[in-house]
C-alpha cells in the first residue's frame, strides 16, 4: 500500500490581515495529482489539546432517492441522528450499508414510501442500493463540528476553529488504502493560511476488458 | 573401328538426355515451386481463417466468463459476504461458478491485490496482475498465469465502493485446442505456447506483434514436419507473450500431389529412358552403316576385293552401293592389269613375268620339276615375216604355234617378240637330242591363216628343269643362251647344256676383274714394231692390250674390249692405255730410242669430247712431240656419226696428235669420207695383204690403194706382213710401213727395246736396196 503523501506547497498564497480572534476559519484546498480540486472529500478537525465541542443530534436529516440518485449523494449527520430515506422514485430501491460504523439494509423501499436509520457510531457509512449499482451515497457521521464537504473546486472553509492543535481527518471514498481516510496533526497559531492537500487518489476507472 | 561407336553413339545420346534434362528440369521445378506455393497460400488461408476462429473463440468464452463474473459480483449475499470478508463463503460461491461456466479457476482480490478468497489454495498470495486491476474498473484478457495460459476475466466487487474484485480464469489447455481443432474444416493442431516457449517458437520469425499474423513457415513440430501459422493472442499488458500455433501436417497438405509428381517423375524416367534408348538406336544406325564402310575401306586398303551390305534405303545405302561399285571397278582394274602385266598384249599369251611365275609353280611342286622340259621356240626373221603379213595376222600367227606347242597341256608364253616358250611334259626315257629334232619337225609345218600359208622357220631349244637347282630366271635365261647359241651355230635345234654354252652373266664379272686388274697392274701393254719400208728401221710401234688373268688365263683382246665398250669400261681402260704408251715412249726416249706409238682408239670414244680433251692434255703433258702419237681409227666408227667424230678429230689434230685410219677396207669405204678425214696414214688390213705374194686381185687392190692414199698426202701402213715376198712388194708398192708377224710379233716394251737395237743395228749394216730381205735372210 502507498504511502500518502502531502505537500506543503506554500505557507502564504494568501495573506489575511484580519485582526486576531478567539475563532477564525481554517481553509484548505484539495486537489489531486492533476492538479485539480477534489470535490466532495469530508475534511474533519478534533482538537487534540482540548475536548472538542461536542454536536446535537438531529432528526430532520434525509437521504432521498431520486432518480435513481442519493440526494444529497454525501450527507453529514452528527453522531446519533436518525436518517430518513424518503423514495421519490417510481421504482422500489433497496439501500444498504456493509460500512462497520452502520450495517444496514432498507429491503424494497416502495415509491414514496420512507424508513429512518439511527447513526451512534462515528464513521464513513457508505450507502448503495442492490439494485441499482450506480447509486452510491455517503452519510458522515461525525462528532465534532469541524466537518466540512469541500466544495466542487475542492476549497474547504472549516468557520470558527480556535488556535491548537488538532488531527486533521480527510475522507474520500477513492483515497488509496483500506480506510479511505488521511491524518495529519495540525496546530493553528496566529495568522491562517490555505493549506494546500495533495491527495493520492485512484484515477478514474475505466472497463478495460478485452471481452 | 569399333571405336567409332564409342564415340559417336555415346556423344549423341548424352547430348539428347542433356537437352531433355535442360527442359524437363525447369519444368519440373516450376511445377513443384508452383505447387508448393499454392499449397502454403491454400495451407496458409485455412490456417489464418482457424486462428481467427480460435479468437473469436476465445472472445466468445471471455465474454461469457465475464458476464458471469459480473453477475456475481452483484449478487447481494456475495457481495455482503465479501464485505464481512467470509472467505469460506466465498469460496464456496466461487467453485460453484466454475463448475456451472466451466471455468478452471476463480479467486476474489482485495485493494490492497492480495488474494482474499480462491478455488486454488492462494490465499493471501499477490495477484500478479493487481496493478491493471487497480487502475481499472475491470480488467480480462488472455495472461500467463501460475505459469500456464488463461483467459483471465474480473468484475468489481461493490459494497457499494469498489471493495476488490472477483476473477475467473479458464486455462487454456488441451482441451481448449482440441476444440477449435475440431472446429476446423482442414486437419489442423493447434497448440498454446507461452512465454519463452512463445518467443521461442520460431526463432526466425522473432517477436510476433500482438495481432499480427506471421507468414505460414515450414517447422518441426512433435517430430513431424509441418505448415505452422502463429497467431499471437492478446494478452493483458504485463504478462508474457502467449501464442497459438497453428499446424497442418506437410503430408496431408501435399498427399493430393504426390501422387501427381510421382506420374510426372514416373513420365521423366520414362521419356529420359525412350529418348537415351531411341537415340542410341539411331545413333546406332547410322555408325553401323559407317563402321561397315571403314572396314570396308580398310579392307580394300589392304587390296581384299570387299562389299557393304546396308539394310536401309537412306544415304548410308547409296554411300554403300557407291562404295561396292567402285571397289567392283578397282578389283576389275586390277585384274586387267596384272593380266597386262602377265600377258602379251598382242596375242594374249602369257609373257616374260606370267611365264616366270608359272614356272615358279612348276618349280615348287618336285613331281612336276622333275617331269617337265622348258621348251623355246624362237622365229627366224620374225619382223620380216610381221612386216610381210601384218600384226593381226603375225598374232594369230604365233597362236597357231602356240596351239601347237600347248597341245599335252603345255604352258605357253610369248618370252619375247619372236619367241614362244612352252612347259612340255617329259618321257623319262626319251633322247633330248632326238625330242629336240622331232619337236622341230613337228613343230615346223607351214600355218594356213585365211588365205595365206607361211612358213614356220624357227629354232628350237629345249632346258631341263630340275637338273639344277636354278630359280625360273635362270632358267628362262638358259633357254635364250640356248637359242642364241643355236642361231649362231646355225642349228635348227639344240638341248641346253651349260658346259657347253657360255654364259654371259659370266661378262660381268668379268669386267669387274678387268677393272681390278687394270688398278693391280694385271694389264700389259705390248707393241708390234713397224718398219719403215724405205730405211729398213723400227720407227713405229701399234700398243696393243694384253690380259692374262690368273683364272680365266688368256683373255683375248677383242672379247673384253668388246665388253668393256658395252659397259662403258672403255674411258678408263682407254685412258690407262695413254697414259701407259706415253710412259713407255719416254722411257724408251730415255734409252735413246725414239718411236711413234699407234693407239687403236674405240669407236664409242670418237664422240666424247672429254676423253679428247683428255687425250690433248696428256700429249701435252710429254716432252714428246705430239706428232708421235698416233690414234687409230675404224672407217665405221666415223660412219656412226660422222659430224660429231669429225668435230673432235679435227680438234686432235689441231692438238698435233696424228690420226690413222685402221682396218682401211674391211668397212664400206666411202672415198668423199676419206677426202674430209684429218688423217695422216692409212692402215691396210691384213686380210688384203696376207696373200699378197700369191693373190694377183690383192696385189691389185693394194697398190692401187697406195697409190690412192700417196696421191692424197697420206702415209701407207700394211698390216699382216707375214714373208718376205710380201714385204719386197710392198716396198715396190710405195708403202711406207710394213707390220706383221714377219717382223715381230707384239712384245712386251722391254724386250722392245732390245729388239729394235738389233734390228736397227742389222738393217744399218745391210744393203740399203734391200735391208729387210738381207736381215731375214
Amino acid at each position: 500500500m502507498k504511502h500518502l503523501s502531502v505537500l506543503w506547497v506554500s505557507l502564504a498564497l494568501v495573506m489575511l490581515a484580519r485582526p486576531v480572534a478567539e475563532a477564525e476559519d481554517y481553509s484548505l484546498f484539495l486537489r489531486n495529482a492533476q492538479n485539480e480540486g477534489v470535490a466532495a472529500a469530508l475534511v474533519t478537525l478534533h482538537a487534540l489539546d482540548v475536548q472538542t465541542p461536542s454536536v446535537e443530534p438531529q432528526s430532520d436529516l434525509e437521504v432521498r432517492q431520486r432518480y435513481l440518485q442519493f440526494d444529497p449523494g454525501v450527507l453529514i449527520a452528527p453522531v446519533g441522528s436518525a436518517v430518513s430515506f424518503p423514495n421519490d422514485d417510481d421504482t422500489g430501491h433497496h439501500v444498504y450499508s456493509f460500512s462497520s460504523a452502520k450495517v444496514f439494509d432498507l429491503r424494497l423501499i416502495a415509491g414514496g414510501q420512507s424508513e429512518a436509520v439511527r447513526f451512534d457510531q462515528v464513521g464513513p457509512v457508505a450507502i448503495g442500493c442492490n439494485i441499482h449499482d450506480n447509486m452510491v451515497g455517503f452519510i458522515h457521521v461525525v462528532d465534532t463540528p469541524w466537518a466540512v464537504m469541500s466544495d466542487p473546486s475542492g476549497l474547504v472553509i472549516i468557520p470558527e476553529v480556535p488556535d491548537g492543535r488538532y488531527r486533521l481527518q480527510i475522507h474520500h471514498p477513492e483515497l488509496r488504502g483500506r480506510d479511505k481516510v488521511y491524518e495529519a496533526q495540525i496546530e493553528l497559531s496566529g495568522e491562517r493560511v490555505v493549506m494546500d492537500y495533495e491527495l493520492d487518489l485512484r484515477r478514474s476507472r475505466q472497463r478495460r476488458s478485452r471481452y | 573401328m569399333v571405336s567409332l561407336k564409342w564415340r559417336f553413339q555415346p556423344k549423341l545420346t548424352l547430348l539428347y538426355s542433356v537437352l531433355f534434362l535442360a527442359i524437363f528440369l525447369p519444368v519440373i521445378a516450376i511445377v513443384q515451386a508452383a505447387v508448393v506455393n499454392g499449397v502454403t497460400r491454400s495451407v496458409e488461408r485455412e490456417l489464418d481463417a482457424s486462428g481467427a476462429v480460435f479468437e473469436r473463440l476465445l472472445a466468445l468464452r471471455g465474454a461469457q466468463l465475464e458476464q458471469n463474473a459480473l453477475v456475481l459480483s452483484g449478487d447481494f449475499g456475495f457481495r455482503a459476504a465479501v464485505a464481512t470478508e467470509d472467505a469460506a463463503t466465498i469460496e464456496s460461491a466461487l467453485f460453484n461458478i466454475i463448475d456451472r461456466i466451466g471455468a478452471s479457476r476463480g479467486f476474489v482480490v482485495d485493494l490492497d491485490g492480495r488474494i482474499t478468497a480462491s478455488t486454488d489454495e492462494w490465499t493471501g498470495e499477490p495477484f500478479d496482475y493487481f496493478d491493471q486491476l487497480d487502475e481499472a474498473f475491470a480488467v480480462s484478457g488472455a495472461a500467463v498465469l501460475n505459469e500456464r495460459p488463461h483467459i483471465l476475466v474480473s468484475a468489481p466487487v461493490r459494497t457499494p465502493l469498489i471493495a476488490g474484485w472477483v476473477v475467473f480464469a479458464m486455462e487454456l489447455d488441451a482441451a481448449a485446442t482440441t476444440e477449435l481443432e475440431g472446429l476446423s474444416p482442414v486437419q489442423i493442431q493447434a497448440r498454446i505456447r507461452h512465454g519463452a516457449e512463445a518467443e521461442f517458437a520460431d526463432q526466425a520469425l522473432g517477436q510476433i506483434p500482438e495481432g499480427g499474423h506471421h507468414p505460414v513457415s515450414s517447422i518441426e513440430m512433435d517430430g513431424e514436419s509441418v505448415l505452422a501459422h502463429f497467431v499471437a493472442l492478446p494478452v493483458m499488458e504485463t504478462s508474457a507473450p502467449i501464442t497459438l500455433v497453428l499446424a497442418h501436417p506437410r503430408d496431408v497438405a501435399f498427399a493430393p500431389y504426390r501422387q501427381m509428381f510421382w506420374i510426372i517423375g514416373g513420365l521423366g524416367v520414362a521419356g529420359m529412358a525412350i529418348l537415351a534408348g531411341g537415340s542410341w538406336f539411331l545413333s546406332a544406325r547410322v555408325t553401323r552403316p559407317l563402321a561397315a564402310l571403314t572396314r570396308a575401306v580398310d579392307r580394300l586398303k589392304h587390296g581384299q576385293r570387299t562389299a557393304v551390305h546396308v539394310d536401309s534405303h537412306d544415304e548410308f545405302a547409296d554411300l554403300a552401293d557407291g562404295f561396292n561399285t567402285m571397289s567392283e571397278d578397282i578389283s576389275a582394274r586390277e585384274g586387267a592389269m596384272t593380266h597386262m602385266a602377265l600377258h602379251d598384249a598382242e596375242t594374249g599369251l602369257p609373257n616374260r613375268r606370267g611365264l616366270q611365275d608359272g614356272l615358279s609353280s612348276v618349280l615348287e611342286q618336285a613331281e612336276r620339276k622333275a617331269g617337265t622340259l622348258l621348251l623355246g621356240l624362237r622365229v627366224k626373221r620374225f619382223a620380216n615375216v610381221r612386216a610381210a603379213i601384218g600384226y593381226d595376222l603375225s598374232a594369230d600367227y604365233l597362236n597357231c604355234i602356240a596351239e601347237r606347242l600347248r597341245r599335252g597341256e603345255a604352258d605357253v608364253a610369248r618370252l619375247s617378240l619372236d619367241t614362244l616358250v612352252a612347259l612340255v611334259p617329259r618321257e623319262p626315257a626319251a633322247d633330248l637330242t632326238v625330242l629336240a629334232a622331232e619337236l622341230h619337225r613337228t613343230l615346223g609345218v607351214a600355218v594356213a591363216l585365211d588365205d595365206v600359208c607361211v612358213d614356220v622357220n624357227a629354232t628350237l631349244a629345249l632346258v631341263e628343269i630340275g637338273v639344277t637347282d636354278e630359280g625360273a630366271d635362270r632358267l628362262v635365261q638358259s633357254l635364250e643362251l640356248a637359242l642364241d647359241h643355236a642361231e649362231a651355230e646355225g642349228l635348227q635345234s639344240i638341248v641346253h647344256d651349260p658346259e657347253r654354252i657360255q654364259d654371259p652373266a659370266e661378262n660381268l664379272s668379268l669386267m669387274s676383274d678387268m677393272r681390278a686388274a687394270l688398278e693391280a697392274g694385271g694389264l700389259q701393254l705390248h707393241y708390234q714394231p713397224k718398219v719403215e719400208t724405205r730405211s729398213g728401221r723400227v720407227t713405229e710401234v701399234e700398243a696393243l692390250l694384253r690380259w692374262i688373268d690368273p683364272q680365266r688365263g688368256f683373255v683375248p683382246p677383242d672379247v673384253f674390249v668388246e665388253m668393256a665398250e658395252e659397259t662403258g669400261h672403255i674411258i678408263a681402260l682407254s685412258e690407262w692405255v695413254v697414259e701407259q704408251a706415253l710412259l713407255d715412249q719416254q722411257r724408251w726416249a730415255a734409252a735413246g730410242l725414239d718411236l711413234t706409238i699407234g693407239i687403236n682408239m674405240s669407236g664409242r670414244l670418237l664422240a666424247n669430247a672429254s676423253f679428247t680433251d683428255f687425250v690433248i692434255d696428256a700429249v701435252r703433258a710429254g716432252d714428246a712431240d705430239p706428232g708421235r702419237v698416233v690414234l687409230e681409227i675404224t672407217e665405221t666408227a666415223v660412219m656412226d656419226d660422222p659430224a660429231t667424230a669429225l668435230v673432235q678429230l679435227h680438234r686432235l689434230r689441231n692438238a698435233g696428235v696424228s690420226l690413222s685410219i685402221d682396218d682401211y677396207g674391211t668397212g664400206f669405204s666411202s672415198l668423199s669420207y676419206l677426202k674430209d678425214l684429218p688423217v695422216d696414214e692409212l692402215k691396210i688390213d691384213k686380210s688384203f695383204v696376207m696373200e699378197l705374194a700369191s693373190n694377183e686381185q690383192d696385189r691389185v687392190l693394194v697398190r692401187s690403194t697406195i697409190e690412192l692414199a700417196r696421191s692424197l698426202g697420206l702415209k701407207v701402213t700394211a698390216e699382216g706382213v707375214e714373208d718376205a715376198q710380201t714385204l719386197t712388194a710392198l716396198q715396190l708398192f710405195g708403202c711406207d710401213y710394213a707390220q706383221g708377224y714377219y717382223i715381230s710379233k707384239a712384245i712386251p716394251a722391254d724386250t722392245l727395246q732390245a729388239f729394235a737395237h738389233s734390228w736397227n743395228k742389222r738393217a744399218g749394216s745391210a744393203d740399203a736396196d734391200n735391208p729387210l730381205l738381207e736381215a731375214r735372210g
